[in-house]
């Protein structure tokens, strides 16, 4: 059977990353821009915003996927690209580099959607997954219920309406004086905590909107360290990591397993960068037991931003006959 | 400093008590911002800053979902005019501003909104709307402050400091 | 030879496409709307299939740096950086007001291209000539000024100097295009800027002069504030 190659893009915020995925599982290559310097590996340094960096990492990163890939341009069927939601100035960069792509080597041009990639990170390394599944897709930017009927056909059941469970986790790991990536540092600090020790509240699990709020879980963890604070009482870290992560863990599972319930659904399909936390891994697989459902995660690699994902959804996208026209353009939000 | 001599830092103050008040108060706000305008907000975690943009977008009758961009550091909604939200949570340095493009927003046709605006002083426009957001020491309300640059910006507060609340 | 020019610095989207010095096609369209993003692409492909040209026989591709607008100025460069690299040909970049410059280096005096920046003030830069070639020297940073500072520096110039802009009358308040106050002229058009065609004859004539960029390299032109000053004298061209 002839295989494709599909060459994808994600400059939608910090990262600048290209890979080249073939048949939609295939990994041939996956560069990521950050992880290029080896520096910035050990160093810890938070990745820098600008978008002027996309411009100048753009290029040697695709021509490192290519080299990485062992194939030249020429061997490329399709050009898989994030055209949003993200940051604007950044997006163009990507879009701007995949349309010239396109057009010169003549092949067909994929807008992918961010989120959207973040389900297909899924489908590297392992077979297809079956339609219809319900996505959870929790990360620093988004935290997001999605129905996915078929390849290509979704419907947002629910979403954040303040603030994304990654981005809580930064907020408080830097409030709790915490290193950077705030995240891991708290799963690991959670091990040794009660996760019961503190009872922070689980906004919206009383109501059967599938929505989800954490800037109210937010403000109670910061006001029982501000209370503790001014008692002159000590921080027991472990314990108010492993009850802040509970918290977020219940909210999420609570949620994904109404929308499952709600809409008859066996499969469950995570992503983002939350999906890498353990805790909530083992959770959802709790309940995937208990109530018969099939849970998925992709590796913990895979689920922070990557280009291989976007090449993955290009490929079933370009299968399905979804490509888009040369005046796809970016979209913020 | 300029020569306009309508610049004044006169301060007023609303104590909210409630999330719902302050989206009410920034929906109030809303009502009174035009294209061109830009409001600058500062206050720590948890003082409610997208909750009090929530309400102003609502009341620029905008129908998009105001949520927190602190990863993606600047969101773009639609409403009586483009409304630009910005976030400087995650910038390390004012320089990073430049990266952004920021002066097609802050000198465009739209309302912007920025959170952690003190992260960039020096790059606001002289003629603005700044906001501080305070919690009071039971953690309960908030107080939150305003101090108008420009004949613009006195003249809405001066059209929204007749509601309930306010104070000097 | 071939070249392509983009420019995509203001308002006014730009394509070019010269061969051997001449301009084979200049397509210009007010945006009016659209987004370059979206339309830099299936224009030059209209183009292409319009002239008959193939893309594979382009030899270089020149583009606006900027100053201009920020996003413009991304979409521009890095559909240059895209097709300059799956084309497997050279890449030069191109500053706005150098171009605009160079467009009139016939002038008998020290050359002021101005462009308009954000509210207030414009980016600009000075250029004196030399040799009977009349080679441009830069004598002056690239700037972005309040038009009072700008106008008290060239006032200070001991030569006539010309401003030439764009679309800067409703800016500088009510001067006449062809005003003049003491030694300074005023050759501002509304419409018309030097575009994509001059892009791309510039760029052919790196091309041959073996001037071209590093394609990794090459960013938007970036005026900041807090950038060092560089005093130094730049030939050009």
């Amino acid at each position: 059977m002839e295989g494709k190659n599909i060459l994808g893009i994600e400059t939608s915020c910090d990262e600048t990353s290209v890979a080249i995925v073939r048949n939609g599982n295939q990994i041939l290559s996956n560069i990521i821009s950050s992880q290029m310097e080896l520096h910035r590996k050990y160093g810890g340094v938070v990745p820098e915003i600008a978008s002027r960096q996309h411009m100048k990492y753009i290029l040697i990163t695709c021509q490192a996927a290519l080299k990485q890939a062992m194939v030249s341009l020429s061997d490329i069927d399709g050009i898989a690209v994030v055209n949003g939601p993200g940051l604007k100035g950044s997006l163009l960069v990507g879009l701007s580099f995949a349309k010239a792509l396109a057009l010169v080597m003549n092949k067909p041009l994929i807008g992918i959607n961010h989120i959207e990639g973040h389900i297909f990170a899924n489908f590297l390394n392992i077979q297809e997954i079956k339609t219809p599944f319900i996505s959870l897709i929790v990360s620093g930017g988004h935290t997001s219920l999605i129905l996915v009927k078929k390849i290509g056909q979704y419907q947002i059941l629910g979403n954040t309406r303040d603030d994304a469970a990654g981005e809580v986790f930064d907020k408080i790991a830097k409030y709790l004086g915490l290193e950077y990536p705030g995240g891991p540092i708290i799963e690991k600090l959670a091990l040794t905590g009660k996760k019961d020790a503190i009872h922070f509240p689980r906004p919206l699990t009383k109501t059967s909107n599938l929505d989800f709020s954490f800037s109210g879980l937010k403000t109670a963890v910061i006001y029982f360290v501000k209370k503790k604070k001014e008692i002159k009482e000590s921080l027991q870290l472990e314990d108010i990591c492993a009850s802040f992560q509970q918290a977020v863990i219940d909210t999420l599972v609570h949620k994904t397993l109404s929308a499952a319930h709600r809409y008859n659904i066996h499969r469950i399909v995570i992503g983002g960068g939350v999906a890498a936390n353990e805790s909530l891994r083992k959770k959802l697989l709790e309940i995937g037991r208990k109530y018969h459902l099939s849970v998925y995660f992709p590796p913990k690699e895979l689920c922070t931003d990557n280009a291989g994902m976007i090449a993955a959804a290009g490929y079933f996208k370009l299968i399905n006959g979804m490509t888009d026209s040369f005046y796809l353009d970016v979209f913020t939000e | 400093m300029s020569n306009n001599n309508s610049i004044s830092t006169k301060r007023f103050v609303y104590i909210s008590q409630s999330p719902e008040g302050t989206k009410n108060l920034g929906k109030k706000l809303g009502k009174l911002l035009q294209g061109g305008d830009l409001v600058a907000l500062n206050g720590d975690l948890g003082t409610g800053k997208t909750c009090l943009i929530q309400g102003i977008a609502i009341g620029l009758n905008s129908r998009d979902y105001v949520s927190s961009p602190s990863f993606s550091i600047i969101k773009e909604y639609s409403g009586d005019k483009p409304i630009y939200h910005f976030d400087l949570y995650r910038l390390t340095k004012p320089e990073e501003l430049e990266d952004l493009g920021y002066e097609e927003y802050f000198y465009g046709d739209g309302v912007t909104l920025i959170e952690w605006a003190e992260k960039i002083k020096h790059y606001l426009p002289e003629s603005r709307l700044l906001i501080r957001i305070k919690m009071d020491e039971h953690y309960l309300s908030r107080k939150i402050f305003f101090e108008p640059r420009g004949r613009r910006y006195l003249k809405i507060m001066e059209d929204i400091k007749d509601i309930d609340n306010f104070g000097h | 030879m071939i070249t392509l020019g983009i420019d995509t610095a203001t308002d006014i989207f730009n394509l070019a496409i010269i061969e051997n010095g001449k301009m084979i096609v200049d397509y210009r369209m007010q945006k009016a709307g659209m987004t370059h993003s979206a339309v830099i692409i299936p224009a030059l492909k209209n183009l292409i299939d319009f002239t008959g040209l193939e893309l594979n026989k382009l030899t270089g591709i020149a583009v606006s740096v900027g100053p201009g607008s920020f996003t413009g100025l991304r979409i521009g460069l890095a559909t240059a950086k895209g097709l300059a690299f799956s084309l497997s040909i050279p890449i030069i970049g191109v500053n706005t007001l150098e171009s605009y410059a160079l467009d009139r280096k016939d002038l008998p005096g020290i050359l002021c291209p101005m462009m308009k920046a954000r509210k207030g003030e414009y980016y600009f830069t000075l250029y004196r000539k030399e040799n009977h070639y009349n080679d441009l020297i830069r004598i002056e940073d690239y700037q972005c000024k309040s038009w009072l500072s700008i106008k008290e520096k060239l006032l200070k110039l001991d030569q006539p100097v010309y401003i030439l802009g764009y679309g800067l009358m409703e800016a500088i308040g009510n001067l006449k295009s062809n005003h003049s106050l003491s030694h300074i002229h005023f050759l501002i058009k509304e419409q018309d800027p030097p575009g994509a065609v001059n892009i791309a004859l510039m760029g052919e004539k790196r091309i041959l002069s073996k001037q071209t960029d590093d394609i990794f390299e090459l960013s938007p032109f970036y005026i900041c504030k807090s950038a060092a000053e560089i005093k130094n004298e730049t030939r050009i061209n």
